[in-house]
């Protein structure tokens, strides 16, 4: 749609008068120019760019016009080459009057950059633009109102619809240089007044300004030099001058914006309306545990009749091998250690998927990004860097990036402190072993447990740091965060990123369990003969004596710990291996293995459907007893109290999680660092888990 | 106003909630953190950070890491610079 004064465009350029469209991005400029222009429209590109240039030339009464529409700028304060080129076009190529596009939906958000344009002294004359959206938004502008403070014209537009711009370009034409409305601190003032009297443009003001706030402008060397004198003195006096000019024109804009304003400010959006509860002080961190706890309840619910069908699976086909025609020693590891052992770890892995599908759930819901602000709050309290939450909270997920995640930490000490604090979070890959002796032992609360696990964990690696911030003498810092507004995820793609991350841990951890598995196996067979009399269990008893004092006593449980040290996620395979290796399978025809699966499939199934109402709180009790591998659930509880599995289970949730994270705290922090950590996760593992089999037994 | 700002920068606070606390909106308080960004007065926590290894692939909040360059970044985040917090305290 063109402007209806405007003919079209003709071949002379003499007399040319210049109108150049300056506003924030996304604010119609381009919409705008086209509206009027219509197909006078060229397209380039500005001198020595590839940032696009869209000019037009027009006859509008009588006279040449060309229109200029400038990059998007916040500010001629410029901070990139688009906002360069528009402040270099304001100031060497000064157009005759400037259309200032203001998107009405943001307008306090865009009076800044107009507060800038009345001091470079060009007439003005302002499009509100959009202000159907501003209405749509619940602003209720007044344009009048605003024309008054500004003292320029301003024209309601909607430049989509060609509305409010039939007398915008005689009103540019027609428009005077405005008077500056922002005034700054006296010291300030001062300042402008002397350098506009020596740098003598009508844009002097601004130019003042933009030199005392250190801005580097194309400019006479002599002023700058004066301008630097003069920003170095108000600096000596303590007085940031870009700090006042940006504060006085942000809170000019402010109170523009309020009597501009009709009524009030539009009502809370539903996400300020659920982040009042959510992110309260007191309210925001027990509705953070209730989620996680949700999280757990959801887990366990839907996986446990999943790891029991495994279960039955494992049964079967370690069944099927005894019954294969084998040689002993083959037979022995295909069972024992591909089926024992890596077996009973993959057993794991529905866990994983539906904790990663609830894991999802929170992170594209938004509730993960309040979790994020929630625990930084939670470091502040506790006079950590509040930054630090990020890699704490990554430790949750793996300890190894989240060790080389405090790189974003700029202190060293605040680095370090987070470093050691970051093994003690629990990584996925000590919930298996969570979930196998939770589910044995305290199947009622097996949730509960493992969720009190988790806070245990992120406990004592608050205590920690907070312990080494009193001793290194760090100051906690903390900032202000922009969070994403909640949605509701699409089923699907969560469906789709948490099969891929469990066939990710699957693919990623089968190789060093089986390379860990197959060496356990044969140190159980070294030298051939009984279990009890092998190298592993020799070894094993050793520490045995060790860990007495924690109800820990049998070695398969003790030796289990032994290639823990190297990965988590090894702890469960090795006790499959103890206690399931030294049991011989029942051998299992094809069709009786079959229907056996098939009956376990049904029955998966029936339970998952059965659990889905507990999720709602209709059921307390949660499907707890079969999550476990039958045969190793009742080795396990032959062999151990349940005083004595808190032990253990406080122990791998406190010793060091793997020489992978181990490898990285030596990397980033040296080998001395390293070795503090290594003894200051066992020790404390130690007595934290004595002190919990003290307790409960 | 921009004074009020840094000096608010020293405790954790949501944009929405500063905003409505200096009484302005918050697309304007995030305009006004970018200007100090620009200036170096406040910089954008974990941005610019480390290696993701590999081993990260299955972490159940990667999406949160900031170094996997995940679609979902972890939430945005501006803290005072080390010179501007000492100035402000």
């Amino acid at each position: 749609m063109g402007c209806p004064r405007c003919d079209a465009a003709v071949q002379t350029r003499s007399k040319t008068y210049t109108i150049a469209l300056v506003g924030n991005p996304n604010t119609g400029k381009s919409t705008l120019i086209n509206a009027l222009a219509g197909s006078d429209l060229s397209v380039g590109n500005w001198a020595g760019t590839t940032v696009e240039r869209l000019e037009a030339e027009l006859i509008h009464a009588g006279q040449t016009l060309t229109l200029v529409d400038l990059p998007g700028t916040y500010s001629l304060f410029s901070t990139t080459p688009e906002e360069q080129i528009a402040r270099d076009a304001l100031l060497q190529d000064p157009p005759d009057a400037i259309i200032a596009v203001l998107d009405a939906g943001n307008l306090e958000r865009n009076l800044p950059l107009l507060l800038e344009l009345l001091e470079l002294g060009h007439p003005v004359v302002v499009a509100l633009n959009m202000i159907d959206e501003a209405k749509a938004k619940g602003y209720d502008i007044d344009p009048r109102a605003l024309e008054t403070e500004l003292g320029v014209p301003v024209r309601p537009t909607v430049a989509s619809r060609g509305q409010g711009l039939e007398d915008l370009i005689d009103l540019a034409m027609s428009a005077k240089s405005p008077r500056p409305l922002t005034r700054y601190p006296p010291a300030i003032e001062a300042a402008i007044e002397a350098l506009t009297a020596t740098i003598q443009r009508p844009e002097g003001r601004w130019i003042a300004l933009a030199l005392l706030a250190g801005e580097d402008l194309p400019t006479d060397p002599e002023h700058a030099h004066q301008a630097e004198e003069r920003r170095a003195a108000l600096l000596a006096e303590g007085v940031d001058p870009f700090i006042e000019i940006t504060g006085a024109r942000f809170g000019l804009a402010r109170a523009l914006f309020e009597k501009t304003l009709k009524g009030r400010r539009p009502v809370r959006s539903v996400t300020n309306r659920i982040d009042r509860l959510v992110l309260h002080p007191w309210l925001g961190p027990i509705f953070f545990l209730l989620g996680m706890l949700l999280v757990f309840r959801f887990t366990f619910s839907l996986s446990a009749p999943w790891v029991g069908f495994i279960g039955t699976a494992q049964a079967v086909l370690a069944g099927w091998i005894e019954a294969l025609p084998l040689p002993v020693l083959l037979a022995s590891f295909l069972a024992e250690a591909l089926v024992g052992g890596v077996g009973t770890v993959l057993a794991f892995t529905p866990v994983l998927f539906f904790l990663y599908l609830a894991m999802g759930f929170l992170e594209a819901s938004g509730f993960m990004a309040r979790a994020a602000f929630i625990a930084d709050r939670l470091m502040h309290a506790a006079g950590l860097p509040g930054r630090a939450f990020i890699p704490m909270v990554l430790g949750f997920g793996c300890n190894v990036p989240a060790v080389y995640a405090t790189r974003t930490l700029e202190a060293w000490t605040d680095r370090v402190r987070t470093a050691l604090a970051i093994p003690f979070m629990s990584c996925s890959a000590r919930l298996p072993v969570f979930v196998l002796f939770a589910a044995i032992f305290f199947p009622q609360n097996a949730a509960l447990v493992v969720f009190g696990l988790y806070l245990l964990g992120l406990a004592v690696g608050l205590a920690t740091a907070w312990l080494l911030g009193r001793l290194l003498k760090a100051d906690p810092s903390t900032g202000v965060m922009e969070l994403p507004p909640y949605r509701w995820p699409r089923a699907d793609v969560l469906w789709r990123q948490a099969k891929s991350r469990t066939m990710r841990f699957v693919t990623g951890a089968t190789g060093p369990i089986l390379v860990a598995v197959m060496l356990i196996w044969a140190l159980l067979h070294f030298p051939p003969g009984s279990l009890d009399r092998s190298l592993y269990a020799t070894v094993s008893r050793g520490l045995g004596t060790l860990f007495a004092p924690l109800g820990l006593s049998d070695w398969r449980v003790v030796g289990a710990l032994i290639p823990g040290f190297v990965a988590k996620e090894v702890v469960v395979g090795a006790l499959g291996l103890g206690f399931l290796g030294a049991q011989a399978p029942d051998a299992v025809g094809w069709l009786t293995g079959l229907a056996t699966l098939a009956g376990a499939l049904l029955e998966a199934i029936r339970q998952t459907l059965a659990a889905l109402p507990a999720l709602v709180g209709l059921s307390l009790q949660l499907p707890g007893p079969t999550v476990a591998p039958s045969p190793l659930s009742a080795s396990l509880q032959s062999v151990l109290s349940p005083a004595a599995a808190s032990a253990f289970l406080v122990y791998v949730l406190l010793y060091t999680p793997c020489v992978a994270t181990l490898s990285a705290l030596r990397q980033e922090f040296g080998r001395r660092w390293m070795l503090i950590s290594v003894a200051y996760q066992l020790t404390l593992a130690y007595l934290l888990a004595f002190l919990a089999y003290r307790i409960l037994a | 106003m921009t004074k009020q700002l840094l000096r608010a920068l020293s405790r954790p606070a949501r944009v929405n909630t500063l905003a409505e606390r200096l009484g302005v909106e918050p697309g304007t308080l995030v305009a006004m953190l970018e200007v100090l960004e620009a200036k170096g007065y406040v910089v954008r926590a974990y941005e610019g950070s480390p290696h993701c290894p590999p081993s990260c692939a299955s972490c159940a909040i990667r999406s949160l890491c900031p170094a996997a360059f995940a679609p979902a970044a972890a939430p945005t985040t501006w803290r005072l610079t080390e010179k501007e917090r000492r100035a402000v305290n």
